[in-house]
């Protein structure tokens, strides 16, 4: 009952500063963008049929100058669906799903702009000055913790459930409603398969949350172990954006896949996906993960709980 | 301490302390910034913290509500310990340490609201009667940074007192106030110890300040607790010495003329006139003698700075005692 007061506190304070408004509006805008741009190149009036065809040919006379063997794979998967779409009468592209599935691509948006105000939640109230009103109070040190945790995670769940539903939204206005029970298409071991459209938005949904559970997480850590704002958010930004160039860099070195960052991005595992680096599986991803999860917890628990809040 | 049982034949002594602090002390690193730390808080008195910014009045208050824990000494809040008890003990107390910091991105209304729901059992009506009291109803809608710093100290008040406190305590509360504002707290003050049996600790680097506001005066120094006053106001001042001010034509005239009376009655002399340390027998005397000397008298009044007296003191025997220390 207090946990759930403190939660809804939290909430008032973030929606009380036009920040995680702006954060809103630009995700908003964000999926309009590539719509409207579309909507522009939309002059082609050609028979999808033949713009398959037109594809495919394009792509098998690509496939005997290509050297590479994952990039010729990658050709025969994407003629085999073209195929698919023809023999099945599967218009590509044309229903919601595929612009949820498109604009989905926005995500780490909402990782960034979670990562901004989780790093801001401790470290705001420490520069502010307001930490200390926060624990004279008859609460204990971890349960106001615990509700800033809930509440940036909180926050996070907003901005993906405002991107799925926005991308939806815009996807039936163009599409309308007739395309939603079209199926998802993928390859695997050379044969294609379907599967429904809604599942594999909502895995891939589901899997980028346990991306943002995690750096929620990591740039709540920093928050609570930095006293000031800029440092915090600067810190957890740049380390969030880095992630992958480190992977790329490190990438000749073994260890590298035990790193968070190679890790945390779990829907590269999805139907059709491929391991980052050799070695890595998911359920490997999803232990190394937890163990990170673990101790950047540990770590903002224990700063939180001891920490003196002397004079400034 | 020797003070603090003092304090306690003067205050009724069946009362029970609602807060006590025992042998408190606070290092970082080798530097002692709060040093064996002893002191009583009953119902209904306001107590003052006096000593020159830097003495280690906030890192006392701090300590009282377990922001910072004290390297040595216990704290007990209506009886509970804030190390071991926290909730219980900070259920009894609303506090200001230093500025009341409110989140500025909110409206009053909405911060009160925040502090509310962070203890059980406060209402809304009871956020509508702390905004009356403290005369916030026309701007609380507003956000707090169009305030004005004696608005924020009053929302800061506000908010203390949301949740009926046992225990009192104000740092500085004074600041950035108007002297009709802190007039007003002053009273408001004095009327929740009387009537609530709220004890009250407010701290101050100023005299006049706490000598209007407090019951009893902790002059602190360098940490430590010199010793504790009792302020009675300008009743019972002691008879024998009353600090007078005479305001004559000519001061070093009448100075020396009040001085041929009694070598003891020493005074300070600026351009308006001269005060002087003299029992009130002497009062008259004094008038005859500058009346003689042809010094034309203006005024004569009456000074209370007993308290200033005390401080002084108090604060240069503890400075003759770290000399023969250091000896």
């Amino acid at each position: 009952m207090l946990m759930l007061s403190l939660i809804r506190n939290e909430n008032m304070k973030m929606f009380s500063r036009p920040r995680s408004w702006i954060f809103i509006l630009l995700i908003l805008a964000a999926v309009m963008l590539p719509v409207f741009a579309s909507f522009v190149n939309q002059d082609d009036p050609a028979p999808w049929r033949d713009q398959l065809e037109q594809e495919n040919a394009g792509f098998r006379t690509a496939i005997d100058t290509v050297e590479s063997e994952p990039e010729r794979q990658r050709l025969e998967e994407r003629i085999a669906i073209n195929e698919y779409r023809l023999s099945h009468d599967i218009p590509p592209y044309q229903s919601p799903w595929a612009i949820v599935n498109e604009l989905s691509f926005l995500i780490p948006m909402v990782a960034l702009f979670t990562a901004i105000t989780a790093a801001e939640a401790v470290a705001g109230e420490f520069a502010g000055g307001t930490i200390k009103m926060l624990l004279t109070r008859p609460v204990s040190r971890w349960k106001v913790l615990l509700s800033k945790y809930f509440g940036s995670l909180f926050f996070s769940a907003i901005l993906l459930a405002i991107l799925f539903l926005s991308s939806l939204t815009i996807g039936v206005a163009r599409h309308g409603f007739a395309g939603l029970s079209d199926p998802y298409l993928f390859v695997v071991d050379g044969s294609v398969q379907e599967r429904s459209m809604l599942l594999h938005c909502l895995q891939l949904y589901a899997l980028k949350s346990v991306h943002l559970l995690v750096i929620v997480t990591f740039a709540f850590m920093i928050s609570t172990v930095f006293r000031g704002v800029n440092l915090a958010i600067v810190t957890t930004v740049i380390l969030l954006l880095s992630g992958d160039l480190i992977v790329f860099m490190l990438s000749d070195y073994p260890w590298v896949k035990y790193l968070f960052f190679a890790n945390a991005d779990l829907s590269q595992y999805m139907a059709g996906g491929e391991a980052a680096l050799p070695g890595m599986s998911l359920p490997f991803s999803v232990a190394v993960l937890a163990v990170y999860y673990v101790i950047f917890m540990t770590i903002s628990w224990a700063v939180f709980t001891k920490r003196e809040v002397a004079a400034f | 301490m020797v003070a603090g049982q003092n304090e306690r034949v003067t205050l009724n002594g069946c009362r029970t302390p609602i807060v006590e602090l025992k042998n408190l002390s606070k290092r970082y690193g080798g530097r002692e910034i709060v040093r064996d730390f002893s002191l009583e808080v009953f119902p209904g008195e306001i107590l003052g913290f006096l000593g020159p910014n830097g003495a280690g009045k906030t890192t006392v208050i701090r300590m009282m509500v377990g922001l910072v824990p004290p390297s040595e000494g216990e704290v007990f809040v209506g009886g509970c310990n804030i190390r071991t008890q926290r909730s219980q003990a900070l259920r009894h107390v609303g506090v200001i340490v230093e500025n009341p910091e409110m989140y500025k991105y909110m409206s009053g209304y909405k911060n009160l609201l925040h502090f509310a729901r962070m203890i059980p059992g406060i209402t809304k009506q009871r956020i509508q009667e702390v905004t009356k009291l403290v005369g916030l109803e026309d701007r609380i809608h507003d956000k707090v940074k169009t305030y004005s710093l004696g608005m924020r100290q009053r929302l800061g008040v506000a908010q203390a007192l949301l949740h009926n406190p046992s225990v009192l305590i104000l740092d500085e509360p004074t600041n950035g106030l108007d002297p009709a504002g802190i007039r007003d707290l002053r009273d408001y003050l004095k009327r929740l110890a009387r009537d609530n049996g709220t004890a009250v600790i407010v701290s101050s680097h100023m005299l006049s300040e706490m000598e209007l506001m407090c019951d009893r005066v902790a002059i602190i120094q360098q940490g430590a607790l010199l010793e504790i006053q009792s302020v009675t106001g300008g009743q019972d001042v002691n008879r024998d010495r009353l600090e007078m001010y005479f305001e004559v034509d000519r001061p070093s005239d009448g100075a020396e003329a009040a001085l041929r009376l009694s070598p003891e009655f020493v005074g300070r002399i600026d351009s308006n006139g001269f005060t002087s340390i003299v029992p009130k027998d002497s009062i008259p005397e004094i008038a005859e003698a500058l009346v003689q000397a042809g010094v034309k008298i203006y005024s004569i009044s009456e000074r209370y700075t007993s308290l200033e007296d005390k401080f002084l003191a108090a604060t240069r025997r503890n400075s003759h005692h770290a000399d023969a220390f250091a000896h």
